[in-house]
């Protein structure tokens, strides 16, 4: 766009009371109205008036050639012939057929003068009245806002002091904002420099800072910027379009902004907003026109990133979910059955949307049409693009992935661990033998096909295809640990050994390469103690892979952990050594002790005659000691070999660990770590169908003292009043038997009157609102009142009803 | 997002290309600053490393949610470094579209 003039001469009018009507219909883009009351006026004072309806007539062509109206511009031109010099009629038409990028301008855009002219006189009234005090509305910022962004310059009657600063001020801006919007920052903030902090202008500076930081990256600190900016102008809304946002902004301006900030043309905003504007009714036929008519037809397939971009969303057909996104679908396979069909192919379409329906049909069932569909894709790639064995090398490696995955193929067989087959073994064979064929050092299909024979039980496949693969991979760490893990699997141990070290040896930080190794050398050693074999080496090249730190709770890598296993497992001085370091080098003496328990049920090795004695010596000072043995039984049942008939070993140590220190819990005031006991006990009683639910009802008790007592600060009783209502309380009313809601209600009911008495008004409400829930969740049941209290059993105030004995 | 996009690449570059969009964006996008981009830009040059994976990405890449195409311009422009200024008339049309919106909010 051309820059506006210097001094417009609508600004002549600005003072005229008989001019105010035609220049208030300019400013709101009412051109042909302007342009009768303009000719009304020209009848009076032609000589004064003429420059008005000039301008109303010009604004009136852009306007129509801007919407593409040309028929209609043409006699609104042919008129203004009669009232202009030809050069004002040339530098018109020049205008309208200058650079199509302006358009979407155009149609927004008013008269600048005419907006000055008329907008001026408020903006120093305005000045005027915020100088006194007064706070600016979003009225007063739409008005300083449309000055600026009329980018008209004004020349301020002399002598008023007010008018002079504030169209200095103007200037400075409208400078800051073209040097911003050729990327010149540095120039934008020296312009702004001298900008007061009291000015009218003053949301512009952080207006174009915001800009700055989005367009250098900075997010946050653009964020920051563009929402201290008032709301009610231009400035505020385009700062939406800059957050990423988009307000009312029209979707024409929103694309070409987009287009020209990445550096393409933007006289394609018009072809995306005409095609959102198709896609949102469901018109995908004319979405798919819109696109082509300014991409071309092979944008599908286009080097372009844009417009590989745009191909997707437009090839992208998901299921339907709605009317319109069916109308669309619909559209969308009407259009591919005519492009196999037609004669003269559309390759670049065809093959988008081959590709896009097999990408996005890999779940279907009918495994057999997909392959064909997929190899068909690859074919037309071959034509399009020439041969590349890589490529398809990679398409058939993909296709192989996608039928080799697991799935139950009997949908009433849910959870059937051993009806899960392959989605279709054989042909996902054949694919990834097709990969390696076309690039034999494509290391992923050979494993693919490795899995598929280990999958389909093609043992002595699998195992000649296993050596071939380490005498043509010597040097591939995946190879080689595959080929170890499996070896291990067929109980060679010592070849699996050797490819596991191998295979180590070339990344040492592989920590699943290491894992292996250590159940290999593990194995190793279990084997050869069940044929009372001392093995000192194996233990010996386990410990660099070990880990030393005491915290560390493997039952594989931990250093502590392994010493457990060979005092088990080793019957000499050493084995007995291992243990003493075990238990110093460990965590609590408590926590090693119950580790041991399970590695003797595991191997099937006695524990020491000392074991019994030093569990009843062991402590359980903390709720943090507590919790970790409930974390150490979680990692112990989920252990290789666990046998659900050790549950009730388990059961016993943990019983009389929580026996031993439900007072300590109480004692040590530490109603959060009691809480999540109570809490863990309740999750794994539902999950391991561990008897624990005395210990659990051990536990709440003491929760529910603790949070009468005034002890814990007001953060951490709030917090566990809250726990306590919904974990401790509602799952046993939900799960337990019926008349433990009753039990609850009553509790609650003594915590809320604990809190009146207490004159704790937030405890007391939430207490009430959580009795109006169960009350709610268990209306109809026969509620059963608490004895009082006269009549309760005894009890002193420290004992707990202990289910241990 | 497509890595080739991310990375500002063709799908026919090599792997010193990659090497050298990685070093250039890492040194625009520090993780110490821009820790979303810098993950972006991991994850894009992780992708397409070898001839074999930028093949694989070239054939099987593909958008999982529905979108427009206003939507996946915007997500385009989202990239590290797509962004640059757009010239006087882009800016001019954009602030004076959000006077029109402007006015017509508050009258």
């Amino acid at each position: 766009m051309n820059p506006p003039p210097v001094h417009s001469p609508l600004m002549d009018f600005a003072g005229d009371p008989a001019a105010a009507g035609v220049l208030s219909a300019l400013t709101k883009g009412k051109w042909r109205q302007a342009r009768d009351s303009a000719k009304e006026l020209c009848k009076k004072d032609r000589a004064r008036y003429l420059p008005l309806l000039v301008e109303a007539n010009i604004r009136l062509v852009h306007d129509l050639a801007s919407r593409g109206l040309l028929s209609d511009a043409r006699p609104v031109i042919d008129y203004l012939r009669t009232l202009c010099p030809p050069e004002t009629i040339n530098a018109l038409l020049q205008e309208i057929a200058k650079s199509p990028a302006e358009k979407p301008a155009e149609s927004a855009m008013r008269a600048p003068q005419a907006v000055c002219a008329t907008l001026w006189p408020d903006l120093c009234r305005i000045a005027g009245e915020l100088q006194e005090g007064r706070a600016a509305t979003p009225s007063d910022l739409r008005i300083i806002d449309e000055i600026v962004t009329s980018f008209a310059s004004v020349n301020p009657s002399a002598g008023n002091p007010v008018a002079e600063r504030l169209a200095a001020e103007l200037t400075l801006v409208q400078t800051a904002c073209k040097a911003a919007a050729e990327g010149r920052w540095e120039e934008m903030a020296d312009t702004l420099r001298p900008l007061r902090s009291d000015s009218l202008f003053r949301h512009w500076r952080l207006f174009l800072r915001g800009m700055r930081h989005v367009f250098c990256g900075e997010k946050a600190m653009a964020k920051e910027c563009l929402k201290r900016i008032p709301p009610g102008g231009a400035c505020a809304q385009a700062a939406l379009v800059l957050a990423g946002g988009s307000g009312r902004i029209p979707v024409t301006v929103r694309a070409s902004w987009i287009l020209a900030t990445c550096g393409k043309d933007p006289a394609k905003g018009f072809a995306i907003a005409a095609a959102e504007q198709s896609w949102k009714t469901g018109n995908w036929n004319a979405a798919r026109e819109s696109l082509f008519k300014a991409f071309g037809k092979n944008m599908p397939c286009s080097n372009d990133p844009l417009e590989r971009t745009l191909a997707d969303a437009l090839f992208h057909n998901p299921p339907p979910v709605s009317e319109v996104s069916d109308k669309r679908s619909a559209q969308y396979f009407s259009h591919y059955r005519r492009l196999c069909t037609a004669e003269k192919c559309e390759l670049a379409s065809i093959q988008a949307m081959i590709r896009n329906l097999s990408l996005h049909s890999q779940d279907e069932t009918d495994t057999r049409g997909f392959a064909e569909e997929w190899v068909q894709f690859l074919w037309m790639q071959t034509l399009m693009h020439g041969p590349n064995p890589l490529r398809d090398s990679q398409g058939h490696l993909w296709l192989a992935n996608i039928l080799s995955i697991e799935c139950v193929k009997d949908p009433s067989d849910r959870g059937s661990a051993a009806r899960k087959t392959l989605r279709d073994g054989d042909t996902a064979l054949q694919a990834f033998q097709k990969a390696c064929e076309l690039d034999p050092d494509n290391v992923d299909a050979w494993l693919g096909r490795l899995r598929v024979l280990e999958k389909t039980a093609r043992t002595s496949e699998r195992n000649e295809l296993l050596d071939e693969l380490v005498n043509r991979f010597p040097r591939n760490k995946n190879i080689l640990a595959q080929a170890g893990r499996l070896a291990i699997q067929r109980n060679a141990l010592v070849k699996g050994i050797q490819y596991l070290e191998s295979a180590r040896a070339l990344d040492p930080l592989d920590p699943e390469c290491t894992s292996d190794l250590l159940r290999g050398l593990l194995q190793r050693t279990v084997q050869m103690a069940n044929r009372k074999k001392a093995t000192p080496d194996v233990w010996g090249r386990m410990e660099p892979l070990l880990d030393a730190s005491p915290d560390c709770r493997s039952l594989l890598t931990s250093r502590w952990v392994m010493r457990l296993r060979r005092s088990l497992l080793d019957s000499s001085a050493a084995g007995a050594a291992a243990r003493k370091d075990a238990i110093a080098t460990g965590p609590a003496p408590g926590l090693v002790l119950f580790v041991e328990k399970f590695l003797s049920l595991a191997h099937q090795a006695p524990l020491p005659s000392c074991w019994a004695e030093e569990w009843s010596a062991a402590e359980f000072a903390t709720c943090g000691i507590l919790n970790e043995l409930l974390g150490l039984f979680d990692n112990v049942t989920l252990e290789d070999g666990f046998h659900i008939d050790w549950f009730l070993d388990f059961d016993v140590l943990l019983r009389s660990a929580f026996q031993r220190n439900s007072f300590g819990l109480l004692a040590a005031a530490d109603p959060a770590g009691a809480f999540n006991i109570a809490g863990n006990l309740w999750v794994w009683h539902r999950k391991r169908s561990l008897p624990l639910r005395k210990a659990e009802d051990a536990v709440r008790p003491l929760i529910h003292k603790t949070f009468l007592r005034d002890v814990p600060p007001e953060a951490v009783k709030s917090s566990v009043h809250l726990s306590f209502c919904h974990y401790a309380l509602m799952p046993s009313w939900q799960l337990v038997a019926r008349s433990s809601a009753n039990r609850n209600l009553d509790a609650l009911e003594e915590i809320m009157n604990d809190a009146n008495r207490l004159g704790e008004i937030e405890v007391a409400v939430k207490t009430n609102s959580l009795i109006k829930e169960i009350t709610f969740l268990t209306s109809g049941m026969p509620r059963r009142r608490a004895r009082p209290k006269s009549a309760q059993e005894p009890k002193p105030e420290m004992q707990i009803d202990l289910p241990f004995e | 997002m497509n890595p080739f996009h991310i990375l500002d690449l063709t799908p026919g570059c090599t792997d010193a290309e990659v090497r050298t969009a990685y070093h250039r964006l890492l040194r625009k996008f520090p993780p110490e600053h821009f820790p979303s981009q810098f993950q972006m830009i991991q994850e894009a040059s992780t992708l397409l490393r070898t001839e074999r994976d930028r093949l694989r990405v070239q054939l099987t890449h593909h958008r999982e949610e529905v979108c427009s195409p206003l939507q996946a311009l915007e997500e385009f422009q989202s990239l590290p470094e797509r962004m640059r200024p757009p010239g006087l008339a882009a800016f001019k049309a954009l602030l004076q579209a959000s006077a029109t919106v402007a006015r017509s909010l508050n009258p």
